[in-house]
């Protein structure tokens, strides 16, 4: 019965659901991309003419938008979260990058990542709430892993190549998303009321800000990091 | 000396070298972060030879070179199952062999376990002490360990020389200490938490203590002791024991190293840890204690003889068995 009232409750609050949308930006100009050894791997080396790989984690568009920031909603109710879906949040090791290098997915949602490289590359997931892993991929294989508890953030590493680097964002509810290359982001279906947003970046930490949601018209919240903000973790 | 004992030495000198180069490819698998490019054991992604590529040529690589030096154990153990006439080198040997065999158990599972600091630290301490043991072996079978009497430790000047010996020992122990504190911080990706260096953050004492922190202070702080202790040792062998040769070699050899090893330690600081420096810093710290090993095994020889009716006791087996 309150199983039924809750499901009730959860739809009805869909039905007057609205979203949360925004920008993420950055002041200033972005630090210089990190740059590692390629050592000895001809497929990257393609990649990376001249043996030196690079990695960028702050990257910024024309008008100042950050990209790969995870956004989320905090204070949600429980009631409001309908059950996480079963098709898995998709990772590639391409061109000896992760791609994305930032996703969110739902707790007890799989997570497959795949090796589309001519190469050999391994998956660490460096975790805290949930067990972690270390798995060998040959090209053309790939993994599926869940993560049962929130947590922000997972990291995955490639110990193989180490500037091979993504984030998994493992989220209790539904209302994340990553910042795409202008800085954009935006929470469809939020049920109307007040929430936390936090926005998360892996070299520049995390803001909060607060939201309210009332009907159908999109709430606007932005966020502004600066070139001295410090590191996440 | 027979030409077969002659050959053992030379077996034993080269094995210990070769255990310098597995201490070198095992500090780049560190200092490079591959400890986990490779994620199963004991094959590498299910191969014996995978293509050695980006972190796997440095983690595989050592997996190569430490298979190689295993056998050369066992081998070891095996000649001298039918080449040592003396029990205690023979069991030391043997005691080389199970070391190495759980030094290689010890890899696998911090490699399965995602590198748990205390199994990784463990593994770093043990192959310091296989090193030690395999250049104890390599002194124990040279000419002038054999066939050189050992003078009685009591026919040198008692008091000052009987200090310098304790202090051999002490210092050989406090290498132990520093190369655990050095590993301890070396696993906990804490070589760079002081990031300045004489001081700390800029000031006499860090202005936080996490374990990073702590870590990396105790190991820098106590390299100031054994870097003490050796010059007083390396002075103590040069006034006390001048008709010693070898020990005064070892002094003079192990001065220079730690304060070549000190230099190496504040450029890791200084250059922010490029992985050779790192390596090269971890292998010189094992030949200072290497070094201290074989000069306290020299004396703990001269103590011995003291106490032997026949000077030493290999001397009088020796002339036995070989006169």
């Amino acid at each position: 019965m309150v199983r039924a009232l809750l499901i009730l409750f959860s739809v009805s609050s869909w039905a007057v659901a609205g979203g949360v949308e925004g920008k993420v930006t950055f002041a200033g100009s972005a630090p210089a991309a990190s740059t590692f050894p390629v050592d000895r791997d001809p497929v990257c080396e393609k990649v990376f003419p001249g043996g030196v790989a690079t990695d960028a984690p702050v990257v910024v568009g024309a008008d100042g938008g950050l990209a790969n920031v995870f956004v989320t909603l905090t204070g949600v109710p429980a009631a409001a979260v309908p059950p996480a879906p079963k098709t898995p949040v998709v990772l590639d090791q391409k061109d000896c990058r992760f791609l994305p290098r930032v996703v969110g997915v739902r707790a007890g949602q799989p997570v497959r990542v795949g090796n589309d490289d001519a190469t050999l590359h391994n998956v660490r997931a460096e975790s805290v709430a949930n067990p972690e892993f270390n798995v060998g991929l040959a090209p053309g294989k790939s993994v599926e892993r869940t993560f049962a508890r929130a947590e922000r953030m997972v990291r995955l590493h490639c110990h193989v190549h180490h500037w091979m680097t993504a984030w998994v964002g493992v989220v209790d509810h539904p209302y994340f998303a990553v910042t795409g290359a202008d800085g954009r982001f935006r929470l469809a279906g939020v049920p109307a009321g007040r929430y936390g947003v936090e926005v998360w970046h892996e070299t520049l930490g995390t803001r909060q800000g607060t939201v309210t949601v009332d009907g159908d018209r999109p709430a606007v919240v932005d966020f502004r990091y600066g070139a001295a903000a410090g590191r996440a973790r | 000396m027979t030409p077969k004992r002659l050959w053992f030495h030379r077996f034993a000198v080269v094995w210990s070298a070769s255990t310098i180069f597995l201490l070198l490819a095992g500090a780049f698998v560190t200092s490079t972060g591959s400890g986990l490019a490779v994620p199963d054991w004991p094959l590498s992604y299910g191969m014996v030879f995978p293509p050695m590529v980006g972190g796997i040529f440095y983690e595989h690589g050592h997996r190569l070179v430490a298979t190689s030096i295993g056998f050369l154990t066992v081998l070891f153990a095996f000649t001298a199952y039918f080449v040592e006439p003396r029990r205690w080198v023979r069991r030391l040997s043997y005691f080389a062999v199970f070391l190495v065999c759980f030094q290689g158990a010890l890899g696998g599972l911090t490699v399965l376990l995602l590198l748990p600091p205390a199994v990784s630290t463990l593994h770093a301490f043990t192959a310091q002490t296989f090193f030690s043991t395999t250049v104890v072996l390599a002194l124990a079978t040279s000419r002038a360990w054999i066939e050189e009497p050992a003078i009685p430790f009591a026919s040198t000047p008692a008091p000052k020389g009987v200090a310098t010996a304790k202090l051999a020992f002490i210092t050989t122990g406090a290498f132990f200490l520093q190369l655990v504190l050095g590993a301890t911080m070396r696993h906990h990706q804490a070589g760079l938490a002081i990031p300045d260096f004489p001081l700390h953050f800029g000031r006499i004492l860090p202005p936080l203590w996490s374990l990073p922190v702590t870590l990396h202070f105790a190991h820098r702080t106590f390299a100031y002791v054994v870097t003490a202790l050796t010059l007083l040792l390396a002075m103590g062998v040069l006034r006390d024991f001048p008709t010693r040769p070898r020990w005064c070699r070892f002094a003079g050899f192990l001065s220079s190293l730690v304060l070549v090893q000190f230099a190496l330690g504040v450029s890791v600081v200084w250059f922010h840890r490029p992985p050779w420096l790192a390596s090269v810093h971890l292998v010189v710290g094992a030949m200072c204690l290497g070094t201290s090993v074989a000069l306290s095994a020299e004396i703990v020889r001269a103590l011995r003889a003291a106490r032997s009716p026949f000077g030493t006791p290999e001397n009088a087996f020796g002339k036995k068995v070989y006169a």
